[in-house]
């Protein structure tokens, strides 16, 4: 008998700011009219960080089992495990348990029924990318949601049904090593896929002996099953939940998990439909614990189709005229493990005053060996001063650079990211974001940067 | 203190190369041909140097630039050491080589410091030298290069104090008034506000011409004892005052991001001096951006805090004003290699005192402070150079 299932006790979504217009892509490659918008990561941004904003914002200061599952399509590395950057970033309990389950979309539903079997945290991210032109360029997207397992007694929701079939026929596949999907004729997949995802959501409600689910949430990379399962079940799909975002692929279920988590009553249903190289179905119940709030989403980013292109390594632009960047070293990344990962600093248990990164002998009053660690991650702050520098290489040029001076102590130099210069100020608030710095020699050299905090977060005191 | 010290050594020599574009000259070279002009100016024969002084060349990348020094120059002295503390290095130079004479370890120094930062090393090169003076890994390799720490320093000035892009160009139009003035000044061309205002955004709120040059120059320093020095040729020039502060590396870690070390550093040289900025006839103060000799000038105490930019504004640094500051130039249109940049303010404050500045002069001057800095806000030393013992 196995032991009661873990429930989900929180959920945080994370799409970018960044929106790529189709129109800009139409009319750049001269391919007629198309309308709407899809979702794009920044260029200092991918999976594991993505997947890191939006386990921040699921875990909101819980502490969950410490088993982590992460699942994408788009790894930042292959060969090595993802998770643990984002089990780092999240400073996270050594003892815990991280996982990848990467490659295809169907690891998304993996992730969930582990989460669901050991309690934990699900983190789920892609980056949508295809050949310019292509289906999954246009009406794909780049996103992430993440979903914390726990007690039943702490439920937002519980799962009260699931169903399964697998089938072995090529849809969709990726060589290694390369960044995009090949697909076969979309009519060959429809006629797979239609009679197993009507097989699957019946079986699903008829085990949970539920008739008829009061939310239905379909996600599928086959768009056009994923269109018509959802007319026939009577449910939606994210071209209907997430206009201007597209399909977020590994991440797309947990989008419209939490979209529907955000909507439905105490005691409602939600039939969560993935078809993906076979198909599951998941039931849930909402329970009368109210969701967490939704974070405000920032204001959006237009972003041009040459720079998309071109962040996505798509169009090869003349390099800057720089030395090539040394890699980040092993022994320091995982000796300031803490620090550069987790933006855990020193707070001196004698003065207060807070260090980054952490030491051991106070700044303030020399007090020896009197640290007690703090995690600056969710802290506030308030930008000191800061340049917008002509100079320094970026990707997205100019780079604004900023001394932030965090809430409750502690002075920062980093990047302000996601921002125009004439969004920071001398007293502009922010909030810390996990970024990739750039990648050299295929290693990526995460840390943290700043960006413009949400309205009705001013400071307390006069800067 | 240090008080021992005062005017116990004296600047019995001075020495430039040719400064600006000096494609045939290798960084070597510009050491050796500013060395041997200082020897020459001093009126003393190379042997008898027997102390050292060397800073560090992005250039000539020896791991022990002192004995290659040795080597090229054809001297064996009993006291050599290279030194780097940045842009302060040249001041923290003349402090030990007045420590070591005042010792006995050595009775005649050479300090020495030069690059051919302009034409010795490309673009590539350089700005990976100049970005990667931050945190290996955090900060490095894309910066924030040096203009943009400085370009924040200058942002919180202006919103502290209210200081203008126009003060801050100001101080830019008056070095190159001084260099105009200047044969050997590397750039000697007028230039106006307007002009500094409307070149090339480099690092809000610097531009281009707030920004210090890149030069190929060398300059040295004959430092010995005031009883020796006294007997040769040229007029002494007394080190009369000497303070050092260090106060940190990462700007963060600075106490305040618009005033530094340099209120110590000046107290202590003006006190070891017995002299009040009253005193002081001509300023030679580090120049690598615009928001700085603002900010010495109201560390040092010539001006109250936030006063620096109208001073400059209102012309009482140029010649003929209250307080000439960077008769020479500075590095803003005189020359910056490296340590060499602030050498030069040790060179023209000593020249100024001998009377032989010719149109550039600053007549009377019996007292020139010279302050320099390195890091970012990081290591000042400030001398306190006198006609009288």
């Amino acid at each position: 008998m196995p032991s009661p299932r873990a429930a989900i006790v929180g959920y945080g979504t994370y799409v970018p700011r960044g929106r790529l217009s189709r129109s800009d892509v139409a009319a750049v490659l001269g391919s007629g009219t198309l309308k709407g918008s899809r979702s794009v990561a920044s260029y200092d941004e991918d999976t594991t960080t993505m997947g890191v904003e939006a386990a921040r914002r699921a875990l909101a200061g819980t502490t969950p089992e410490p088993n982590l599952y992460f699942a994408t399509t788009a790894p930042a590395y292959t060969d090595k495990t993802n998770a643990s950057a984002i089990h780092a970033a999240l400073n996270l309990p050594h003892e815990a348990f991280a996982v990848d389950l990467a490659g295809s979309v169907r690891g998304t539903v993996g992730a969930l029924r582990a989460g669901s079997a050991s309690g934990g945290l699900v983190v789920l991210a892609d980056m949508r990318t295809g050949l310019p032109g292509s289906g999954d360029e246009r009406d794909g997207g780049d996103g992430a949601a993440a979903f914390v397992f726990g007690e039943p007694s702490a439920a937002v929701a519980e799962i009260i049904g699931e169903a399964s079939a697998t089938s072995e026929f090529l849809d969709r596949w990726r060589a290694p090593g390369t960044s995009t999907s090949a697909l076969w004729e979309e009519r060959f997949g429809a006629e797979i896929y239609g009679p197993m995802v009507k097989d699957v959501a019946a079986r699903c409600l008829v085990a949970a002996g539920v008739e008829q689910a009061d939310h239905v949430v379909v996600s599928s990379p086959h768009l056009r099953t994923a269109r018509s399962a959802a007319r026939r079940l009577g449910g939606t799909t994210s071209v209907e939940r997430h206009p201007g975002v597209g399909y977020t692929g590994a991440a797309d279920p947990g989008l419209l998990l939490a979209a529907a988590l955000d909507e439905a009553e105490p005691g409602q249903t939600i039939l969560l439909v993935v078809a993906a190289d076979g198909c599951d179905a998941i039931l849930l119940r909402c329970t009368d614990r109210a969701a967490a709030a939704r974070a405000e989403e920032p204001a959006l980013r237009d972003i041009p189709y040459g720079t998309y292109l071109t962040w996505r390594g798509m169009l090869e632009r003349e390099p800057p005229r720089r030395p090539e960047p040394d890699r980040p070293a092993g022994p320091p990344s995982a000796r300031s493990q803490e620090w550069k990962f987790g933006l855990v600093g020193s707070r001196c248990t004698a003065c207060s005053h807070v260090h980054m990164p952490a030491q051991r002998v106070c700044s303030n009053c020399r007090t020896v060996d009197e640290m007690e660690p703090v995690r600056l991650a969710e802290q506030l702050g308030t930008v000191a001063t800061f340049t917008v520098d002509r100079l320094a290489f970026s990707l997205s040029p100019p780079v604004i650079n900023i001394v932030l001076d965090l809430d409750g102590g502690g002075r920062l130099i980093c990047q302000a990211t996601d921002a125009d210069p004439a969004d920071v100020a001398i007293g502009t608030r922010m909030e810390m974001t996990f970024r990739r710095l750039y990648t050299a020699h295929g290693v990526h050299n995460y840390f943290w940067k700043a960006r413009v905090a949400h309205s009705g977060t001013e400071p307390k005191d006069e800067v | 203190m240090t008080a021992r010290l005062r005017s116990r050594v004296a600047i019995a020599g001075v020495g430039e190369s040719r400064i600006g574009k000096v494609p045939d000259r290798t960084g070597l070279g510009l050491n050796a041909e500013a060395a041997m002009n200082a020897i020459a100016d001093a009126g003393i024969d190379r042997t008898e140097i027997d102390g050292l002084l060397t800073a560090y060349s992005f250039t000539d990348d020896y791991f022990m630039l002192g004995s290659v020094l040795c080597e090229y120059l054809g001297i064996k002295p009993r006291f050599s050491s290279s030194m780097i503390v940045g842009g302060a290095t040249p001041g923290a130079m003349v402090h030990h080589a007045a420590t070591a004479i005042a010792a006995g370890t050595a009775s005649t120094v050479l300090i020495v410091v030069g690059e051919n930062r302009r034409t010795g090393i490309g673009r590539d090169e350089a700005v990976k030298r100049l970005t990667g003076v931050g945190h290996p890994q955090y900060e490095n390799p894309y910066g924030p290069p040096l203009p943009g720490i400085y370009g924040m320093v200058a942002q919180r000035h202006m919103h502290e104090y209210g200081t203008t892009s126009e003060q801050m160009a100001s101080v830019a139009v008056t070095c190159r008034h001084h260099a105009s003035l200047n044969e050997n000044a590397h750039m000697q061309t007028p230039i106006t506000v307007e002009d500094v205002l409307s070149s090339k955004m480099i690092s809000e709120p610097l531009h281009m011409l707030d920004c210090c040059l890149i030069s190929d120059a060398g300059g040295a320093l004959i430092v010995t004892s005031t009883e020796r020095a006294e007997q040769l040729a040229k007029q002494p020039v007394y080190v009369r005052g000497i303070g050092e502060k260090h106060t940190h590396e990462h700007l963060v870690m600075a106490k305040s991001l618009t005033h530094t070390g340099a209120r110590d550093s000046g107290r202590d040289a003006l006190a070891m001096a017995e002299l009040t900025t009253d005193d002081i006839d001509v300023a030679l103060l580090y120049d690598c951006f615009t928001i700085v000799p603002i900010i010495e000038l109201e560390d040092l105490g010539f001006v109250g805090p936030g006063e620096g930019g109208a001073f400059f504004e209102a012309g009482h640094a140029r010649l003929g004003g209250q307080l000439p500051v960077n008769t020479h130039g500075g590095m803003l249109s005189h020359a910056h290699a490296g340590a060499a940049g602030g050498l030069f303010d040790l060179v023209e404050g000593a020249r100024q005192i001998r009377g032989e500045c010719g149109r550039r002069q600053v007549e009377g001057t019996k007292n020139a402070l010279v302050h320099v800095e390195g890091g970012i806000l990081s290591s000042h030393v400030t001398v306190v150079l006198s006609a009288d013992a």
